[in-house]
């Protein structure tokens, strides 16, 4: 009996030893939290995804939270904690990263959130999926973030945690960035003189918001095309700690962005006074940046939310909206002054170049591999122009490596290797290679080289003699010789080197210049008539004077008088009316001369005289008195003719 | 003297009278062709390059870049967009010389080798530029420009004769006049149009074998054939990484990289 229960004994030692005395194994795993079960449609709750990693585990990456239903999620925000767990009486550190979104309910029904997943060691690990109800109604307080804090010291609660009358302690409200540590809550609680003061470079003479507001900076003022210069983007806030929220990337269109700082999550806050106001400056993004063309390239703004609890809602509900101004950066081409054959735009930076040849003896249409070494600051190109060499036919090269960024600086180098065919036999003189490229920081232009020495191609027994002709140029069998006949040319002619267009006036000239002489034919012809019309205006009867008429009757005859008087009568019946009495027959003279507006008497007398006078220029006839009796017989007439109004119409 | 002998020399005066006297030779041009007529196409077409970079712009100079990457292109070290850098060499130079029957017939035969290599791969060779344009960008400004200032002339002859000439004259001096105001009256117009259409037109060549039609956001724009190597295409406006191209009635976007402008002096 006794050794039964020692056995016993022992038996349940050894289980508590395996299962207590020893860690337990812990594997990665990724969880999703989240306090919210119901809301209301915009009210805005947030999802943890926590990927729990133990110190042999590799890195998390890649959070992902489908989501099924309608909303809008902003995020994943991403921070990481260390904490130390005791478990079975052994103390181990776990790291924790922890994906925050952010998701605001559009329509009410139901959401299912998940499954989220973190990429740990190349594989995704899942978390549980979570449901949570939306139904109409007024937002309400955002629920907390969490539904349960991580404890800093790895006891498996939060000694700062909710209080058991559902307060935190230093009254923290759910919106509050998640601390990092819990020396954060004291350092916000005694204010910003517990951060470290900014360097100098983050002062600025003046604030442009009271709140928070971004600003952007170059590390210079202008660059040359394949020169890298620093963006770096702050965000300043004077209402206490914040962190960024749902921020949108600067458009960088004409640069290669290679990024030093990609979240402000882990970067340190600086206190710094502007204007006598305190504010917090947090880096939020460090990009170094390739400009690609030359000209007035434009750095497009940056947005992000800064959230916390002194920010208010402006242009956001998750909390205060700013923009950094977009900037412009003038660039340029490298000088053309020493510019040496074969540089490349883009190539900027200091370069050294190596390279290995193996083997060096080969058979004739046998393959041998150049290998070359590229490395040096700056953006290092990832092509090199080969040499031209009679006898081999360069493959298209396997590029290796990568540049990145090392204190603020573009650092890198690759490799590339080419597999060359020897076409011909005998010793080949590969010749060297050449990388002409521009050193910013000298202003001059530098040329790695490497040298690649010689091989020896032996004969293959049958293949044909080397051929004399050093031209690698041959044409595809079935080409037109035609193109190959075409030679380059050794001279510069002349051309016309301003493409200029024929002067607008001179066509305009052109086109006016017919027309403008006939107008200049025409005007003798305008002249002309416009003279006969003055004159006919200028002898306009101004004034009767019988005195002349009866000399001319005297010197000249009855029947010049008449035709006179006929004159001064048509004329003035042609000033009163309009009417053309010549072409009108005497005998509808008087109802015309009426239509026409003078006095039916008038009219009357006018035609009985102008009968008489149309016989007396045809007819001598009559004494002396008779004669004398014209005149004095037709002057009442013409003078009342004369003083009658006119009745002349616009169209005659 | 034959026909042919009599054009050379009737086009070899139109050139020294049109473009003035005869040229030397060039230490840079002469070195190109040496290394040209050596194999050594990369050296050459570095040093062409080179002197496009520095932003000389000469249609020798393209002419020979040309021939450089098109004998590149017919060699066995042939490289993707040879024969279109070879195209946009030969199309820039007679751009800058209208009269250049070599360069006229070495893009014509540029052209041809292209669109055999595309036949044999089922591909079609697309045109992109309007016939108007095309037509306008073949007329030169200056002729017309002559021919609309001879066709003036000629019209105010006939006005003057028929206003103030003899009785006999009069309708010799009409016909004259009515004939030379309808020449006038169209190419005073053209003279117009091809002088602003040669300011305006932004020219580029496909130097890519492929260059996919892409929409505003540089997505692939899906059911449209992409254009091919030394396709001449009107390029409106560049954004970022990306050119804008008039394409028929509508527009559409390709990389930028894969399109060479060809150079004119405005």
């Amino acid at each position: 009996m006794r050794t039964g229960a020692a056995v016993a004994l022992l038996a349940a030692a050894s289980v508590l030893t395996t299962f207590v005395g020893h860690p337990v194994a812990h594997a990665a795993e990724v969880r999703a939290e989240t306090a919210a079960r119901r809301v209301a449609v915009g009210q805005t709750f947030t999802v943890e995804v926590t990927a729990i990693l133990d110190d042999g585990d590799g890195s998390a990456q890649g959070p992902k939270l489908p989501i099924q239903g309608a909303a809008e999620v902003s995020g994943p925000s991403i921070f990481s904690q260390r904490r130390v767990v005791m478990r079975n009486f052994d103390v181990t550190t776990e790291n924790n990263v922890v994906a925050t979104y952010e998701i605001t309910p559009t329509q009410p029904g139901r959401l299912v959130l998940g499954p989220g997943s973190f990429t740990v060691d190349g594989r995704r690990l899942e978390a549980n999926t979570l449901t949570v109800e939306v139904v109409e109604g007024p937002a309400q307080a955002a629920p907390p973030g969490r539904t349960r804090r991580r404890d800093p010291f790895g006891f498996g609660h939060d000694p700062f945690g909710q209080d058991p009358f559902g307060q935190d302690p230093f009254g923290r409200q759910p919106t509050d960035p998640p601390s990092q540590s819990p020396f954060d809550l004291f350092r916000r609680r005694s204010g910003l003189s517990a951060y470290p003061d900014a360097p100098a470079e983050l002062a600025l003479p003046n604030a442009p918001n009271d709140i928070g507001f971004l600003v952007a900076k170059l590390d210079q003022p202008e660059a040359v095309i394949g020169e890298p210069v620093v963006l770096s983007i702050y965000a300043y806030g004077a209402r206490g700690a914040f962190r960024e929220v749902s921020p949108t990337e600067p458009a960088l269109s004409d640069f290669l962005s290679y990024a030093s700082v990609e979240t402000s999550h882990e970067q340190p806050f600086y206190r710094t006074e502007i204007q006598g106001r305190e504010f917090l400056v947090v880096k939020l993004r460090e990009l170094v940046l390739v400009p690609l063309r030359a000209g007035q390239l434009e750095i497009g703004s940056m947005r992000a939310i800064l959230r916390g609890r002194g920010y208010p809602s402006k242009n956001s509900p998750l909390g205060t909206l700013t923009e950094s101004p977009p900037l412009r950066l003038p660039v340029r081409e490298p000088p053309q002054t020493d510019r040496p054959p074969g540089y490349r735009l883009g190539d900027v930076g200091r370069f050294e170049l190596a390279a290995t040849v193996e083997p060096r003896e080969v058979e004739q249409a046998g393959f041998f591999s150049v290998k070359l070494s590229l490395s040096g600051r700056g953006n290092v190109p990832g092509s090199i122009d080969m040499p031209e060499v009679p006898g081999v036919v360069w493959g298209e090269p396997t590029v290796r490596g990568e540049v990145s960024v090392e204190d603020r600086e573009l650092v890198g180098s690759r490799t590339l290797e080419f597999t060359v065919r020897a076409t011909t036999a005998g010793t080949i003189e590969l010749g060297k290679i050449s990388l002409p490229h521009f050193d910013p920081a000298t202003e001059r232009y530098r040329i790695a080289t490497a040298a690649l020495g010689s091989i020896h191609v032996t004969p293959r027994a049958g293949a044909p003699a080397p051929s004399q002709d050093p031209s690698p140029s041959t044409a595809q069998p079935g080409e037109p010789t035609l193109l190959l006949a075409i030679e380059p040319r050794t001279n510069k002619g002349a051309w016309r080197a301003a493409r200029s267009a024929p002067p607008v006036w001179g066509l305009a000239a052109a086109v006016l210049a017919p027309g403008l002489v006939w107008l200049l034919l025409l005007v003798p012809t305008a002249l002309g008539a416009l003279g006969a019309r003055l004159r006919s205006g200028r002898s306009k009867q101004r004034h009767l004077d019988f005195g002349p008429l009866i000399a001319l009757e005297k010197e000249k005859g009855r029947a010049e008088l008449a035709r006179e008087l006929e004159q001064i009568a048509y004329r003035l019946i042609e000033e009163k009316t309009g009417l053309r009495a010549r072409a009108i027959l005497k005998e509808h003279l008087a109802a015309r001369m009426t239509q026409a507006g003078l006095l039916g008497q008038l009219a009357s007398d006018l035609q009985a005289l102008l009968i008489e006078l149309d016989a007396a220029r045809f007819h001598v006839a009559g004494s002396t008195e008779a004669e004398a009796s014209l005149a004095e017989r037709a002057r009442p007439i013409l003078l009342s003719l004369w003083k009658a109004p006119s009745a002349r119409k616009d169209t005659p | 003297m034959s026909k042919r002998s009599l054009t050379i020399a009737l086009f070899s005066f139109w050139t020294f009278a049109a473009f003035g006297a005869p040229s030397t030779e060039d230490p840079e041009l002469a070195q190109a062709k040496v290394e040209i007529s050596e194999g050594k196409l990369d050296q050459a077409i570095a040093r062409l390059e080179s002197a496009a970079d520095t932003g000389e712009v000469h249609p020798d100079v393209a002419f020979s870049r040309g021939v450089a990457y098109l004998r590149r292109a017919l060699s066995e070290r042939a490289k993707p967009g040879d024969h279109g850098q070879a195209t946009a060499g030969f199309r820039e130079t007679l751009l800058l010389r209208p009269g250049d029957q070599e360069a006229a017939l070495a893009l014509e035969q540029t052209r041809l080798a292209v669109a055999r290599k595309s036949a044999t791969r089922g591909e079609q060779v697309q045109d992109t530029l309007g016939l108007g344009e095309r037509a306008l960008l073949w007329l030169d400004p200056w002729v017309l420009f002559w021919l609309s200032v001879g066709a003036s002339a000629l019209t105010t002859l006939g006005v003057v004769l028929v206003r103030v000439g003899p009785r006999s004259a009069k309708s010799a001096a009409s016909l004259l006049a009515g004939i030379c105001a309808s020449v006038l009256l169209v190419s005073a117009p053209l003279t117009w149009l091809a002088a602003t259409t040669a300011e305006s037109l932004d020219l580029g060549i496909i130097i890519a074998e492929r260059a996919p039609l892409l929409d505003e956001a540089g997505r692939a724009r899906k059911g449209v054939a992409p254009l091919r190597e030394a396709t001449e295409v009107r390029i409106l406006e560049s954004r970022g990484p990306l050119l804008r191209l008039s394409f028929g009635e509508g527009t559409s976007f390709v990389r930028a990289d894969q399109v060479r402008r060809l150079r004119l002096p405005r």
